[in-house]
């Protein structure tokens, strides 16, 4: 079977046998999920770099504890949510300036196929405003929301990654959800009403 | 304020993510409220824009890193196993090397060892001794049964050839070969001449000669020496007696005054001494004593026992044909004097002829006094013996060890104390230190937590 073709599970099966080939196929399929994901977390590309790469080591490092109980994807998410914490918490004790880190140190890229120059300018205006609004949510809110939004998982599988009960979870983005609608009211003007 | 009891459903409705059941009620919900299906739209503009958040992708050079990054721990893994392996064998051996070092150095330092030694050498050395008495024993007892038994052959040495000398754990030994003529035979001797102090060369000669003794024929016996025939002298044997012992001694006054109680103990008297030390403290000196002849071995045993028996050398002179002329000139010049001296005492002596006997009489009695004299030193030499005894601390003192290991463990001892002593002194400051550094570290937290605080209400 091509690696194109196996599972994420089949494939760190292979791995942990000595099939180097396999983490390559990993590389392509999560190296830029677990990069995003760290990255809108963290709010710093280089730290979110950092991480991402610490994640894979660990993958290296740990491949002989793997069991696919679970989904792949979600151990490899766990990881990177420990990894996340941990550094959290260096900053805590490497400066007393915390708010310092959580500013963003690259502009936020919101792309749009054709913006009008108003849109545009309000685009800008409301990326500021998001960015600002997403690193000021609680922690697990914002991670809770992130895994949801940009990564598309489930409700179980952040149940899993966060180590949390499902109705937790779905608090946790219920809760993130209304903080940023209440502080982006304003630009989330609603033209008609639900339709389907 | 919105209280639809769906609101909180919404979130999840969006997500996909209702149980089966609820998910119906809530689209009939949103079908009849407007607020939620408002409250709906919202959300799903917010993810849309949220969703417009794009994040650059890494490029190949992530996964180069991250390749060489795992080379790069196998390596070190490999070698942390390598520093693993490499403890694993220098921890246990540094710490056996330790314990050994220790055990060592305690043993070394632990009171009387050295006298130990010294007390194992002297042992060693009078068990040589004690060989070597009977031996020698043996060598008397065999003297008279040779005399008797060289009495077929009836002769005097004729002559004396050959001979080997030679020097086992440096004790002298000497054998002879030789031929003994007399009456009517011509055969062939042989002369050892065994060193009693050392108990292997007189074996090793006496084996020689009763060896000899047998292939030449003359049956097993215990011929063991053979002396030269001595006149009777009807005193019994007149055997000048002298023995050498060199010693190596822990303390060289303390050896002096056990040898001189050694002396006075076994009847005999110190004849000279000297005693001195040089330079680097060290004590060495000389006694020579004379002990009764029946003695001698005691003595020799007991003053061998005051140290390491460096070297022993005993000699026996007979002296029996010596003794035997001078008693025979003595005679003679007596029965002159007594002549001379009757003489004398004859009343029809004339003045000149008395004169001329009185001059002839006082050599003779000068004579005849200078031979009592010589029988007199004689008769003393053979009645008490002679023993040399050279004694000398080592190179090495054992006093000046035992005085560096005092000195040692006083240092020792004295640096515990004054460790003590300032760790003493220098608890109040270590206690003042541990509070203000609590202090300031309290101190650094609060701040903290209130220039958080500050920022948070900024």
């Amino acid at each position: 079977m091509e690696m194109q073709n196996m599972t994420d599970e089949q494939l760190m099966l292979d791995y942990q046998k000595g099939e180097t080939l396999a983490m390559d196929e990993l590389l392509k399929r999560y190296k830029n999920p677990i990069y995003h994901f760290a990255f809108r977390l963290m709010g710093n590309a280089s730290e979110a770099e950092d991480i991402a790469q610490e994640v894979f080591l660990r993958l290296h490092q740990f491949r002989a504890n793997y069991r696919p109980i679970g989904k792949f994807r979600t151990w490899l998410f766990s990881i990177t949510h420990n990894l996340c914490i941990s550094n959290i918490r260096k900053r805590k004790w490497l400066t007393l300036w915390p708010r310092k880190y959580n500013e963003p140190e690259e502009l936020v890229d919101f792309q749009s196929p054709d913006p009008s120059p108003v849109e545009q300018a309000v685009s800008n205006e409301m990326s500021v405003v998001l960015k600002s609004c997403i690193q000021d949510l609680p922690f697990l809110q914002k991670e809770a929301l992130i895994l949801r939004e940009y990564e598309n998982l489930d409700y179980q599988e952040i149940s899993g990654i966060l180590n949390k009960s499902l109705g937790t979870v779905k608090t946790l983005i219920h809760r993130a959800r209304q903080n940023l609608k209440d502080k982006l009211l304003p630009y989330l003007e609603v033209k008609g009403g639900y339709n389907e | 304020m919105n209280k639809c009891h769906v609101l909180k459903d919404l979130s999840s409705y969006l997500d996909n993510q209702l149980a089966g059941d609820r998910r119906p009620h809530v689209e009939n919900h949103l079908k009849e409220c407007a607020t939620c299906s408002e409250e709906l739209s919202r959300l799903k503009k917010l993810s849309e824009q949220l969703k417009a958040w794009q994040v650059p992708e890494l490029g190949s050079s992530f996964d180069n890193s991250v390749r060489n990054k795992i080379v790069l721990q196998e390596l070190e893994k490999g070698e942390i196993k390598m520093k693993k392996k490499t403890l694993a064998i220098l921890i246990p051996s540094s710490a056996l090397a330790g314990i050994l070092v220790i055990a060592f150095l305690g043993v070394l330092f632990r009171p009387g060892h050295i006298m130990q030694i010294n007390n194992d050498m002297i042992r060693k050395g009078r068990m040589s001794q004690l060989d070597a008495r009977s031996l020698y024993e043996r060598a008397e007892v065999s003297r008279g049964v040779l005399a008797k038994a060289r009495s077929p052959y009836g002769g005097t040495m004729a002559d004396m050839a050959g001979g080997t000398e030679g020097a086992l754990g440096g004790v002298s030994y000497q054998s002879t070969k030789g031929m003994m003529k007399g009456g009517s035979k011509s055969d062939r001797y042989y002369y050892a001449n065994a060193v009693v102090t050392e108990a292997a060369p007189t074996a090793l000669a006496i084996r020689d000669v009763e060896q000899d003794f047998v292939s030449a024929g003359y049956g097993e016996g215990p011929i063991i020496v053979i002396q030269p025939t001595m006149p009777a002298t009807g005193e019994g044997d007149k055997i000048i007696r002298t023995a050498e012992v060199k010693l190596e001694v822990e303390d060289g006054k303390d050896t002096y005054n056990k040898a001189s109680v050694i002396c006075q103990e076994l009847g005999g008297y110190m004849a000279a001494s000297r005693f001195y030390k040089d330079r680097e403290d060290r004590e060495s000196g000389t006694i020579i004593m004379r002990i009764p002849k029946d003695k001698f071995l005691t003595a020799v045993d007991k003053l061998s026992a005051l140290g390491k028996v460096d070297n022993i050398d005993t000699n026996s002179q007979d002296v029996a044909q010596e003794y035997a002329n001078l008693k025979a000139r003595l005679d003679a010049a007596m029965v002159v004097y007594n002549k001379t001296l009757e003489a004398l005492q004859k009343k029809q002596v004339t003045i000149s002829e008395a004169a001329r006997l009185e001059s002839e009489l006082t050599p003779v009695l000068q004579r005849v006094q200078e031979l009592k004299n010589q029988i007199e030193y004689l008769n003393n030499a053979v009645s008490f013996t002679t023993i040399t005894v050279n004694f000398h601390e080592p190179a090495v003192s054992v006093k000046a060890l035992k005085e560096s290991s005092r000195y040692l463990k006083q240092g020792l001892y004295t640096a515990a104390i004054d460790a003590v002593k300032f760790l003493a002194k220098a608890i109040p400051v270590v206690i003042v230190t541990v509070v203000l550094l609590a202090v300031a570290l309290a101190a650094v937290l609060i701040l903290k937590a209130w220039i958080i605080r500050l920022f948070k209400r900024g």
